[in-house]
């Protein structure tokens, strides 16, 4: 009798050890290796960091130097500064004042043209350091304020400052407009200009509806490299531009208008109506072909008018006439057309040589605008030198810098802010290494570019912000975060658990009794059949 | 006799005040919209010759989108199946919409972005994202900014929450209702226009949830969507209901044209579409019965006329980049024999 | 001071010229009958861009493709796209040939190092350009052509391992309509608008039996000692008409294109039509209006006759053919070389190609066969026979490569000699492969398509060869241009798999399966190792019947 309980009990034992090797193999190694093994990769991501972003509060430092001719002057201008541009929370004024030298208070008054006290200037300060603005006083001004090309502005006396706070408001820092590349929702400026980016090609394309009847004496190829060329080779700080041109033969677009005659040296116009200009561009669009490149395109058309609608003459939304030289408008986000009138002569001897400076000059006009370069409006006693060359004005330069830079520095924030948000909320997407490191990279150098924002340093600003920007967009557009591809929890559990549960079940009701048994109690279990 | 006189005098009162109102008052007919660019993404999902009238839905809808401005290079048209060309055609290259075969709505300068086996549930979504391969021409992606407007259109074979593509495979109401979220987030859009034209569509809907999305549907769960009529010249049914009722409003609209939202929401009542037409509007800001169809349909494309041209003085020369200037070895080429002759042994 | 002047003026002077002088474009169209009852129409549309290092600055080229050539570096390149498969037999030999669906080959510069992945973003662009899914070109699609392809275009001489930088990719299950034909047109400097390209009405050209759009560029020598290049490219349509279809063997512009011709391109420097009237003396045809010029061509023994239109830029023609009652009965003559390919076996396990080549000619002809076999089907090279010979005389020169699974395309090369009016039988077995669930495309049942195989043929005469030679660019080149060897690539007729294909519905049902078996399995033996059962005694209580039997029973004991 003891030798078969002795047996029973070692069975008994061997049965326990079965059942706790199965709930060992099963509960113990075999559930964390399932979760081990169906975890979706996720590299760890500066959430904190990410969320802590304050898109409002970036602000970009500007140095600004008053020199007048004596103290009161200077503290005065000084003063005014500061109070008008306290409101502004995104440009912060780093006002000095200096008193300007004998030899050189007597040289400014006694150089006729501004150009010339413009070099004088230049020679005593450095006016080619980006972010630094000169505002000097100069007694023999025509007019309160005057503004040229280069880092400087002349005011008269104390009696200009209301001029000149004006004029720095509205021209040299346009504080709404840096306002509005801060914030959310584009404005005005943002809605015409090209949104940020690496580069762009800038496709000018000849437009030439009846080449039998008329040849064109235009070397597009020659004319987009000096005159855009020559423009571009100045942006180079922010944008790569690669200039292509084309002709697009016999394209022709109906504008649907009739003859209206005038007295002029034609005799007639052909009015070209405002809702038939983005028609136009739509057929344009159709043979440009500038979707084979990988960057965005800027397209310039010039549209030869055919002598039988010649001269045609825009008319803007509110059918008045457009009496303007050259014919041209253009449109935000895409380019610029100018419309190509031949004269009279021209079209009986069947040869149109276009005016190169003109039309050169109006799509350079367009370019700046769509390239974020603002109208400046006329401001009263102020005088603003107008353009004489293809180059920029230097302080437009610093303005368009500070603008993308803080326009990139807020993109890559709110692209961030919203990839984390993503990613936390569907937690089945794979983040890869890729992905970590390009949201590291653009989580630094938005550090490093809020920082020399603060700094006043520009140019190495807008390098960093940029990198930044494309950074944040190759991250969240990075292909491999489409959660389509991967198992989401509900689909994980609806194949594993029919497949486990009914062999979980069993193991896990054994543990009641291997627990019993442990504890050193009998067990039995009666079965009548 | 008092009381009449009153009654007249109220009467009165009440038009001179309903006149006046009218004089004073000058009613904002539509709503002001700010988007600066439309896009459209028409999706046919169907598969195989049965299936030739989602392929005449989606194109018709190209054809009056088109028509109405929206450029080429903005629509993004996904077509499953090759239809004008398929051997069973007996009219090659052309795919019409109607038995009298008066418009053949595949034209002669159509451009299909997505075509064949390129449609799947998994291209679509990364359209919609922006997650498209690196390789991926740009006229194949949805260069979309915080002004478009999208009209997304859908057509094929659909249930209660899911939508058929080519057969095979589905995609979810929820994993539509993420593509757009995730639109949302990146600002993709300004508003998107839904319509949906399958059996059960307006299941795809209910789960939407970002904001400024006006969805229709060709009916309602638990109804199918019916077609239209045969052409028994080609042998199928041609165009569904919900479609060509809608084209037939489409038809009437010009680009300058006074139509609403609301006009088109209510254009396939039941008893000529036997399923019921489904809206959602909750998430749409505006009231549908003040936004122009124009807004969807057509294109806006703002045009600044200018004024200032640069008056330059002197012509400038770009300076030439120095490494343009290496000189390249002329080397002196030739044409090559084209065929191996140097490998075929001469036979001794 | 006088030379400066004079310099001054020659610049003044020659500067206007040098502006005009710039692209130069052709345009040319050739019509063949090809007895009995077909007609075959081919378009040649030719741009030569001037040399220049790269082509962002275009006049009469499209800029697209110069953008493309010279972002990815690209020599030289050929895409076309058909559908259709051209009767060698029955038509001869047409001026380009073609492999349904679409194809794709390209000559990198030999400096790029990474010839796949330009070749990966080559294919995507193009799928941009032209409407067509040629995205789904891969490395496991693609294969570098060792003897069968050679560039037509002028290379330098210190060019080695020119094949290396060749990559070659045809998906067979492309189509063509419409949306490929609209964008291909855009590129021509007239557009649609003027010029023959307005012929070009998608409704009539897709009504046919055979039509081919492609687009090749090439560089050409500019200058008698070649050291200086323009880029050539070449626009081509082909088109077989059926006579069957036309319902007539009357055929004019007006029927075949639904317009008459409305003049040339103003934009193209000469704009002609060729008629081959080569066929005139068997089936004899007035053509209406008369031709411009008759030319004579004696091409390799062979005879042509091409009668000549000049097309200006004003007039509206419409060229038509009136045919003479004619009592003969129609006897084919093959051409030198034929071929005919076709899968062998029955069942789902294996398999083989079969690829017959009849040499019609009294001498040898030397020709490569390229076998491009997917991944999906394992071909054997052990298998390889010809004429049912493993080890046959006729294998010249031999290159194999194999393929790997998911990676690589099977990659077969011969360099056979053709003995003279034979037939050469070239067979190779195939097994087929299961392919993953998600491999599968959504139409699995449709079938695979085996492409076509190309076959490079040393041609030694001229008959039914209409091809024109490298150093030409224009039509007329083919006249009187005998040579000792006429060099053509054809493309044989492709081949149709049906692959084993699972039930789609399957993943469900498996699960179920998996889940039951695991379940049964797993209850018992958990059982088995955990309890024992033991038998034990139960006492049934007795009722009192049964207890005074028991007594009386004892008793008895």
């Amino acid at each position: 009798m003891s030798k078969q309980d002795s047996k029973s009990i070692a069975d008994e034992a061997n049965r326990m050890w079965a059942s706790a090797s199965f709930v060992g193999v099963l509960i113990v190694i075999g559930l964390p290796l399932w979760w081990k093994t169906t975890e979706v990769y996720r590299v760890a991501l500066p959430y904190d960091e990410i969320n802590a972003f304050n898109t409002e509060s970036h602000h970009i430092t500007t140095d600004i130097t008053v020199l007048a001719n004596d103290e009161l002057t200077a503290a005065t201008i000084a003063e005014l500064l500061k109070k008008e541009f306290e409101q502004y929370d995104v440009i912060k004024l780093n006002i000095k004042q200096q008193i300007l030298s004998e030899d050189l208070q007597q040289t400014l008054d006694a150089v006729a043209e501004e150009q010339e006290a413009l070099e004088e200037v230049a020679a005593t300060f450095d006016t080619s350091l980006h972010n630094a603005f000169y505002v000097v006083q100069r007694k023999q001004l025509f007019q309160d304020v005057w503004v040229g090309t280069e880092r400087v502005a002349f005011f008269r006396d104390t009696k200009a400052a209301p001029t000149l706070i004006e004029a720095l408001k509205s021209w040299i820092y346009e504080p709404s407009v840096l306002h509005g590349a801060r914030s959310e929702t584009a404005d005005a400026a943002r809605q015409v200009r090209f949104p940020s980016g690496e580069g762009f090609h800038v496709v000018l394309s000849v437009v030439h509806p009846k080449p039998q009847a008329m040849k064109v004496d235009f070397d597009a190829a020659e004319a987009v490299e000096d005159y855009i060329g020559s423009f571009v080779d100045e942006l180079t700080d922010l944008h790569n531009f690669t200039l292509k041109s084309q002709w697009l033969h016999l394209l022709e677009f109906n504008f649907q208008t009739n003859e209206v005659p005038e007295a002029s040296l034609w005799g007639r116009h052909f009015p070209a109506r405002y809702e038939r200009l983005p028609l136009l561009l739509t057929r344009l669009e159709e043979r440009a072909a500038t979707h084979v490149s990988d960057r965005p395109a800027l397209n310039l058309a010039l549209y030869v008018a055919p002598c039988d609608v010649a001269p045609l003459a825009m008319y803007d939304a509110d059918n008045n006439r457009v009496m303007s030289a050259v014919q041209a408008f253009m449109s935000p986000k895409w380019g610029g057309v100018v419309l190509g009138n031949p004269t009279k002569e021209e079209c009986e001897q069947k040869l149109y040589t276009p005016d190169v400076k003109l039309i050169m000059g109006t799509f350079i006009s367009q370019l700046r605008k769509l390239l974020g370069i603002t109208d400046k409006e006329l401001i009263h006693l102020a005088h603003l030198e107008p353009l004489r060359s293809v180059v920029p004005r230097r302080w437009e330069l610093d303005s368009l810098l500070r603008i993308r830079t803080l326009e990139q520095v807020t993109s890559a924030e709110r692209s961030l802010k919203s990839l984390a948000k993503l990613l936390g909320e569907i937690s089945n997407i794979v983040i890869n290494d890729e992905v970590g490191a390009s949201i590291n990279q653009a989580v630094a150098s938005i550090h490093s570019a809020r920082r020399l924002m603060t700094e006043g340093e520009l140019l190495a600003a807008h390098h960093h912000a940029q990198q930044a920007f494309l950074a944040a967009d190759s991250a969240f557009m990075e292909p491999s975060l489409l959660a389509l591809l991967y198992f989401p929890d509900d689909q994980k559990y609806a194949i594993y658990i029919p497949l486990f549960l009914p062999v979980m079940f069993p193991v896990i009701l054994s543990l009641k009794n291997l627990l019993l048994w442990l504890r050193g109690k009998p067990l039995h279990k009666e079965k009548t059949d | 006799m008092l009381a009449n006189i009153k009654k007249v005098f109220s009467f009165v009162i009440l038009l001179f005040t309903l006149n006046l109102c009218d004089a004073v008052e000058i009613p904002e007919r539509f709503q002001k919209s700010n988007h600066t660019n439309n896009w459209a993404v028409l999706v046919d999902t169907s598969r195989f010759w049965f299936n030739y009238r989602h392929v005449a839905n989606a194109l018709s809808i190209y054809r009056s989108v088109k028509r109405l401005g929206i450029p080429d290079s903005q629509i993004i048209l996904m077509i499953s199946d090759d239809m004008a060309c398929n051997p069973r055609n007996p009219r090659p290259a052309t795919v019409f919409n109607n038995a009298h075969e008066q418009i053949n709505v595949y034209g002669d300068d159509v451009e299909v972005d997505y075509r064949g086996y390129e449609v799947s549930v998994e291209s679509f979504v990364r359209l919609l994202t922006g997650r498209v391969p690196p390789d991926t021409p740009r006229s194949k992606r949805l260069l979309t900014d915080e002004g478009s407007n999208i009209l997304i259109y859908l057509t094929g074979h659909g249930g209660d929450g899911f939508l058929k593509f080519q057969d095979s495979e589905e995609i979810t109401s929820q994993e539509l209702a993420d593509a757009l979220e995730q639109m949302w987030q990146k600002r993709r859009y300004n508003e998107i226009f839904c319509i949906i034209d399958t059996c059960q569509a307006s299941s795809m809907y209910e789960k939407f949830y970002s904001p400024n999305i006006l969805a229709t549907a060709s009916s309602l769960v638990g109804e199918d969507s019916l077609s239209h009529h045969v052409d028994s010249a080609i042998g199928v049914y041609i165009i569904d209901r919900y479609t060509y009722y809608v084209l037939e409003f489409l038809e009437n609209v010009n680009p300058s044209s006074k139509k609403t939202m609301s006009e088109f929401l209510a254009v396939c009542p039941k008893k000529v579409c036997i399923s019921t037409v489904g809206v959602r509007r909750d998430l749409f800001k505006r009231d549908p019965s003040k936004v122009p169809i124009t807004d969807f349909f057509g294109s806006v494309r703002r045009v600044i006329i200018t004024t200032d041209p640069i008056d330059i003085q002197e012509v400038p020369k770009r300076r030439k980049n120095i490494s343009l200037n290496k000189t390249k070895v002329q080397e002196k080429r030739e044409y090559l024999p084209q065929f191996p002759m140097h490998l075929v042994k001469t036979t001794v | 001071m006088l030379n400066l002047r004079l310099l001054l003026f020659s610049v003044a002077f020659l500067s206007p010229i040098l502006q005009i002088k710039g692209d130069d474009f052709k345009e040319e169209m050739f019509i063949k009958p090809l007895p009995p009852s077909h007609l075959y129409v081919y378009f040649q549309f030719l741009t030569l861009a001037n040399g220049e290092e790269s082509f962002e600055h275009s006049h009469l080229a499209p800029r697209s493709l110069g953008e493309i050539v010279s972002r990815y570096q690209v020599e030289e390149l050929h895409l076309t796209l058909t559908e259709g498969q051209w009767k060698h037999n029955t038509w001869g030999y047409p001026v380009l040939d073609a492999a349904p669906g679409a194809e794709l080959y390209a000559w990198f510069a030999p400096d790029v190092v990474d010839v796949d992945t330009q070749w990966k973003k080559l294919s995507s662009t193009l799928s941009g350009l032209f409407c067509a899914s040629l995205n789904f070109i891969e490395n496991m699609n693609t294969v570098s052509p060792k003897m069968a392809l050679w560039p037509t275009g002028a290379y330098s001489k210190s060019h080695q391992n020119i094949t290396s930088q060749l990559r070659y990719a045809s998906l067979p299950r492309e189509i063509v309509c419409t949306e490929n034909l609209t964008p291909w047109k855009k590129l021509l400097p007239c557009e649609s608008s003027h010029g023959f390209s307005s012929l070009l009405n998608s409704r009539m050209i897709h009504n046919t039996n055979y039509h081919s759009i492609g687009v090749h560029i090439r560089r050409m020598c500019s200058g008698s000692n070649c050291l200086d290049t323009s880029l050539e490219i070449k626009q081509t349509v082909a088109l077989v008409y059926d006579f069957k279809i036309l319902n007539t063997m009357d055929w004019s512009l007006r029927k075949l294109f639904g317009q008459g011709l409305p003049g040339a391109c103003p934009l193209s420097s000469s704009s002609r039509i060729y008629v081959d009237i080569t066929s005139n003396s068997s089936y004899p045809f007035k053509l209406l209006p008369e031709p411009n010029s008759i030319m004579f061509s004696h091409r390799g023994g062979s005879k042509t006759e091409l009668a000549v239109y000049e097309i200006n830029h004003s007039n509206m023609m419409n060229i038509g053919a009136k045919y003479e009652m004619r009592n003969k009965i129609f006897v084919n003559i093959p051409p030198p070389l034929t071929f005919n390919r076709y899968v062998l076996g029955y069942g789902k396990e294996f398999g083989g190609i079969v690829t017959e080549l009849s040499n019609n000619y009294w001498a040898p002809i030397d020709v490569v066969l390229l076998e491009n076999a997917p991944w999906w089907l394992p071909i054997q090279l052990s298998t390889l026979r010809i004429n049912g010979e493993a080890e046959s005389k006729l294998i010249m020169s031999q290159y194999y490569s194999p393929g790997r699974s998911r990676q690589k395309p099977y990659h077969l090369e011969l360099l056979l000699k053709l003995p003279p009016k034979s037939t050469t039988t070239v067979t190779i077995d195939f097994e087929f492969v299961f392919l993953k669930w998600q491999e599968y495309p959504p139409d699995a049942n449709h079938g695979f398509y085996v492409g076509s195989a190309l076959l490079s043929a040393n041609l030694p005469t001229a008959k039914n060869y209409t091809s024109l030679p490298i150093t030409g660019s224009t039509f007329d080149s083919i006249v009187n241009a005998s040579k000792p060897w006429y060099p053509i690539v054809f493309r044989t007729n492709g081949g149709m798999v049906s692959l084993p294909t699972p039930d789609f519905s399957m993943p469900y049902n498996v699960i179920c399966l998996a889940c039951t078996v695991v379940a049964l399995a797993f209850g018992p033996l958990n059982n088995i190792c955990t309890k024992e059962v033991v038998l034990k005694i139960i006492v049934v209580p007795v009722s009192l019947r049964q207890k005074i039997f028991n007594i009386f029973k004892k008793k008895k004991d």
